[in-house]
């Protein structure tokens, strides 16, 4: 008889990495963004960018809006894209797009692959009329309340609850995609825009800190075990970003120790 | 543009209990429409379409990041689907209408002596193609005061 003993996996101390505010990167961190971002649009099988992108709306449509499973389900959709893209560079993260500081798009994004993407859908459907890359129209419709919008985020950060946080942030969130139009207003090609992942990295911080000021609070217990598609990861493995080995930081920097 | 203006919604005024605080909450929101935004006036049923936030009644704005109109399945993929059995464990669909709350406190003081209100809500849908779409579709409009 073979007897195979399952043996614990060893904790191991891992350094988190940390997200940064995309109009605060150095040069080189912008450079190394811009280049994993071109080597994932090369990669055309499911490691790829238009794999990623596609989750969120054509062709996959599993994103989640204006309901309790937006926060973790965002949540979870940056964290496997982040690791995507750090197995192209280690070293990348995805920075944060300070829409509540800010009055415009960050400067990074406003050129070479951070500024536009092609649309490549992971379908053999093609509609007429589906655009081939994306475009913005930033800050053009008059109707709409130009940047920053620092009272949305303050009074979402003020939440006395999940719900009204996850409410709050969301009319930000909203206000954002159509502020910056084109592609981004609508959610089938939104996630396509690299600046996509900057902006929710930003919807994503600002619950960060919410948790970080209401120790405790969750999502409905109705949702803590549901997956998120389409992997089996939980809302409640997402409530904790220092368990998905990232962190928010204004800066971070490191020195040598004794060795 | 899409304009729409609501029957009268009355709220009681108690000198004893005053209102501190009201939202109006649009509840079962079409999610399959292109994005818009959309600005909301109380007690102003001509307000013109450019009258903008500084106009009489102006109450409160928000924006909806919708689905769009536009399905690229194939027939029946963009409807919301029913359990076909009991056991049917799949997830429901992120389809679903949603409810958008705005806080219309400081506008609903201005208008507190009247004991109701009728709102207009102006909305555009988001990109020059989708001028002339009335991206918003919602089941009802209830107002809530807090005391």
């Amino acid at each position: 008889m073979t007897v195979v003993a399952r043996v614990q996996p060893r904790a191991v101390r891992a350094t988190l990495k940390h997200r940064k505010s995309a109009d605060k990167l150095s040069a080189a961190e912008v450079e190394r963004l811009r280049d994993a971002i071109k080597a994932a649009l090369k990669l055309r099988d499911n490691r790829g960018y238009q794999f990623y992108a596609g989750w969120h709306g054509v062709p996959f449509d599993y994103c989640w809006h204006h309901h309790p499973l937006f926060l973790p389900w965002h949540r979870a959709y940056l964290y496997f894209f982040e690791l995507s893209l750090q197995q192209i560079d280690a070293e990348v993260t995805l920075p944060w797009w300070d829409w509540s500081a800010l009055d415009d798009v960050p400067k990074p994004f406003r050129a070479g692959a951070l500024a536009s993407a092609p649309i490549r859908p992971f379908t053999d459907v093609r509609r007429p009329g589906w655009p081939k890359r994306t475009f913005r129209e930033a800050g053009q419709d008059s109707r709409v309340p130009p940047l920053p919008y620092r009272s949305l985020y303050e009074r979402a950060l003020a939440a006395p609850s999940y719900t009204t946080f996850n409410e709050r942030i969301t009319q930000a969130h909203d206000w954002v995609h159509v502020w910056v139009g084109g592609t981004m207003s609508d959610p089938a090609w939104a996630a396509y825009d690299p600046l996509f992942w900057a902006h929710h990295c930003m919807v994503d911080r600002a619950w960060r800190i919410w948790q970080h000021n209401h120790p405790g609070a969750l999502p409905p217990a109705l949702y803590l075990d549901q997956t998120l598609r389409p992997r089996s990861i939980t809302v409640r493995d997402v409530l904790d970003v220092k368990q998905l080995g990232y962190d928010y930081a204004q800066s971070a920097v490191a020195v040598p120790g004794t060795g | 543009m899409q304009r729409w203006t609501s029957k009268p919604l009355p709220f009681a005024r108690d000198p004893q209990a005053p209102i501190v605080s009201a939202a109006l909450e649009l509840i079962g929101v079409e999610q399959r429409t292109p994005s818009f935004s959309a600005h909301l006036y109380l007690n102003n049923t001509r307000v013109r379409e450019s009258a903008g936030v500084e106009a009489k009644g102006y109450a409160g704005s928000f924006a909806f990041f919708g689905h769009g109109e536009d399905c690229w399945g194939d027939e029946g993929h963009c409807r919301i689907p029913e359990a076909v059995s009991p056991f049917d464990q799949r997830v429901e669909s992120s389809s679903q209408p949603a409810n958008v709350t705005v806080d219309i406190s400081e506008a609903l003081k201005q208008t507190a002596e009247r004991g109701e209100v009728r709102v207009t809500i102006l909305a555009w849908a988001a990109g020059a193609s989708n001028k002339a779409l009335e991206p918003l579709r919602f089941k009802e409009l209830m107002l809530v005061t807090y005391s």
